[in-house]
């Protein structure tokens, strides 16, 4: 083992000094990141280009929820088509919107619950889900529309909390609702009695609710800084209710994945030539006739490329996590990155074998990185691709590296789910790594 | 008394090896023995097959045919009997990126040195290849000296028993050359077994107790310098310019061409002293022995140093 570290150690060090490679690993993602991650960011708030038609069924009907309603439509990218009919029944609409979706009239319908008011921006509360019915067939803009739903959220509790001051007359105006309401539910008002009091409190147990962040893919009877309880309905069979709870908390979540994909790629093709370039460079020579076997050369090499993908991922999530990625659950994210990090080296392993110069497989590799990514989800992020182009990409060994990332980031996996994709990518990386050693081990000179 | 401990005579022992390249034999047949301690050269042109049969002694390439011996044991036996082999091999193979010193550490571990010994050693390879004070500099700023002697130096940083050196003076300036010879023969001193490649006869003549001439692939002629040139080197060639010309010509061993005399003798100096006391009056004398050169032209018709 100490052999295998040895050598990897020495390749990390060989790397520190290849600055296009560097650039590649580290530079490159992080620009892709950013800029993917920003462009999305407009794109979702107050870009003019792109706009989303949605129905919304209010079954709350209350201040809080019209404000949710406005929120929505200040986001710049949302229209609120109004109800054909706005005295019909609530689930009359509900009926309505759905056809229009299917009829491929309406992007979606958000539907606000009944209590939506009552909780809607109290992030200790958590209150019954919005639905959210969107076009499977146009499930890209999707997660874009799950973003806007949170912000409008955020927005909403921005206004409860931000400034209590401009607030009061609003809460003034809620007490005399009640008092004047005989109708309204007593926990509702015990609640809203209590909410000016609660105020104070609130920015010192902020803190504490930020620390159950993490834990947030749990489900937990601890109420969690989740800022919107999204419920997605499948509009294609409205009897059953799909309970996926799709968490997409920035664009940074989508934005990431992508750009860990150029940093691991990087460390493919720049792992790979630093592997041809140890026969040009007649090192092989020296390793082989050490008192070490093939085996620990090759390990070494994979170790090295295995810890720097690490890195990439590490030092991406946090980036990400500083300008606001929230991954839903960071043991998926840990099982994801160590897959990923094995189905590279594998990739790495076959690069080094394609070509006898470090010309033929620096060349080749980055061709096969720039299709790898193309389809893998690497140039458009896999939510946004046209779907012959979904298909595909299945082939594309860094699909399945998407997926597992943002499985453990913002899909929401089970264990079995995050399986699938990170089962697919071991086995690749298992793959490549035998057909490498094979032809290495072939090679005599 | 406690017998020692029997050791094989010969350290290395190379039978009846073979190589190919496609349609190519590289090493045909080759057979030899080394001894303990012994400076072994392997002389031959470009092409020889000398590299290729270093290659496969050392175990970094399979040979078709044949076995390697070290120290009685099968070189794919493992890290024991790979332990006790440093090579320079003739193409360098340094890490370019890293420093002098980072290569001998790299180099010096793999072979399971550790710690103090290790620093002592990397400081020993350091100062072998006079690059204690560029010790920290990448390798790709050095000049093809300084990479050729800190080649040598990452074969030698573990210390080992048997040390392949493939022809470890090109490019190499003459100072340096000067350096490596006294190295070299310092190692030779400390009882170390050198197996020497070159072809350079100078090099050969100088270093080695018993030569190897391959050509072609094959091992044409084995033996000490002085048993080769006995055998294969001929006779020395003697190149005189009289003052004048004897009375009676039928002393001298050739025809004279004017004043110049020129013949072949396998004893010329006594041949000389003979002529001298017949009151042959020499104006100029020249007398060349026969050398590894003349040993290689009889073996193959060709010159060593096309
Ligand atoms: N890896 C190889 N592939 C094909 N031919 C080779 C290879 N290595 C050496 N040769 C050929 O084998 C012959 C012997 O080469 P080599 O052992 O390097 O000779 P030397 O070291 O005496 O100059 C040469 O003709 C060379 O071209
Ligand atoms: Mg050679």
């Amino acid at each position: 083992m100490r052999t295998i570290w040895l050598m990897a150690l020495k390749d990390l060090k060989i790397v520190r000094h290849d600055k296009v490679g560097l650039f590649f690993i580290i530079g490159f993602p992080v620009l892709m990141g950013v800029l993917f991650g920003a462009i999305s960011n407009s794109f979702s708030s107050g870009g003019d280009d792109v706009h989303f038609e949605i129905a919304v069924v209010d079954a709350d009907q209350s201040a809080i929820s019209q404000r949710y309603v406005k929120a929505l439509e200040d986001s710049g990218s949302i229209i609120v088509r109004p109800p054909t009919d706005p005295n019909a029944a609530i689930e009359a609409q509900r009926e309505q919107a759905i056809n229009d979706i299917r009829k491929g009239d309406l992007l979606a319908f958000v539907g606000l619950p009944e209590g939506f008011g009552e909780t809607a921006g109290i992030m200790w509360m958590e209150g019954p889900a919005i639905e959210l019915g969107v076009d499977p067939s146009r499930s890209a803009e999707s997660g874009m529309l799950q973003g806007i739903l949170m912000q409008a959220m955020g927005q909403l509790v921005g206004d409860r909390f931000a400034d209590p001051d401009s607030m009061r007359p609003m809460i003034e105006q809620s007490r005399k609702d009640i008092q004047e309401n005989n109708d309204m539910n007593p926990a509702a008002r015990a609640l809203l009695s209590g909410f000016m009091g609660t105020l104070d409190t609130f920015m010192g147990s902020l803190d504490e609710l930020n620390s159950g962040l993490d834990d947030a893919g749990e489900k937990s009877d601890r109420p969690t800084m989740q800022l919107a309880n999204i419920r997605a309905v499948d509009v294609t069979a409205p009897k059953q209710e799909n309970d996926l709870t799709s968490r997409i908390h920035s664009a940074w979540d989508i934005s990431f994945p992508s750009a860990i994909l150029w940093g691991v790629l990087g460390c493919a093709a720049t792992f790979a030539v630093t592997m041809v370039r140890e026969r040009s460079q007649g090192t092989f020579y020296r390793l082989r006739v050490a008192p070490i076997s093939r085996a620990q050369i090759v390990a070494g090499k994979g170790l090295a490329c295995f810890i720097a993908v690490i890195c990439v991922n590490l030092m991406m999530v946090a980036l990400g996590y500083a300008l606001g990625m929230r991954p839903n659950s960071f043991i998926f994210l840990a099982l994801a990155i160590a897959s990923l990090a094995f189905c590279v080296v594998g990739i790495m392993m076959l690069m080094s074998v394609i070509g006898r110069s470090e010309e033929a497989v620096s060349g080749a590799s980055w061709g096969a990185n720039v299709v790898m990514a193309m389809f893998g989800g690497g140039m458009i992020p896999l939510a946004f691709m046209p779907p012959f182009m979904k298909s595909i990409s299945h082939f594309s060994p860094m699909s399945w590296g998407v997926l597992a990332l943002e499985g453990a980031i913002w899909r929401g996996f089970s264990l079995t789910e995050m399986l699938f994709p990170c089962g697919i990518l071991i086995a690749i990386g298992a793959a490549g790594i035998g057909a490498g050693v094979m032809v290495l081990n072939r090679a005599t000179d | 008394m406690a017998e020692p401990t029997p050791r094989a005579p010969h350290i290395i022992r190379v039978h009846q090896l073979t190589k190919s390249f496609g349609s190519l034999t590289a090493v045909s047949d080759v057979t030899f023995d080394v001894q303990r301690g012994e400076t072994f050269g392997l002389l031959g042109p470009n092409g020889a097959g000398k590299s290729t049969t270093i290659s496969i002694i050392v175990g970094a390439m399979e040979g078709d045919g044949g076995q390697v011996e070290i120290d009685g044991r099968d070189i794919r036996e493992g890290a024991s009997v790979r332990r006790l082999i440093g090579i320079a091999p003739q193409s360098l193979a340094l890490y370019d990126v890293l420093s002098a010193e980072r290569n001998l550490v790299f180099f010096g571990s793999l072979y399971g040195l550790t710690g103090a010994r290790l620093s002592e050693r990397v400081d020993w390879a350091l100062k072998f290849a006079q690059l204690e004070d560029r010790r920290r500099d990448l390798v790709k700023t050095f000049s093809g000296g300084m990479k050729r002697r800190l080649n040598m130096a990452c074969a030698l940083v573990h210390d080992p028993q048997i040390i392949l050196l493939d022809e470890p003076t090109v490019g190499v300036d003459p100072q340096s050359r000067n350096h490596i010879f006294e190295c070299i023969e310092r190692l030779k001193d400390d009882g170390r077994t050198i197996i020497y490649t070159t072809h350079y006869m100078e090099e050969a003549q100088r270093l080695c107790n018993r030569i190897a001439i391959m050509d072609h692939g094959k091992l044409l002629a084995l033996d000490t310098l002085d048993g080769l040139l006995a055998e294969f080197g001929g006779a020395a060639v003697v190149t005189a310019g009289l003052v004048k010309s004897p009375t009676d010509a039928s002393i001298l061993p050739a025809a004279l061409d004017g004043l110049h005399l020129r013949f072949e003798s396998k004893q010329p100096l006594e041949e000389v002293s003979r002529l001298a006391t017949r009151g042959v009056a020499f104006a100029t004398l020249n007398v060349a022995k026969p050398d590894l050169e003349s040993v290689f032209l009889s073996l193959t018709g060709r010159s060593l140093r096309d």
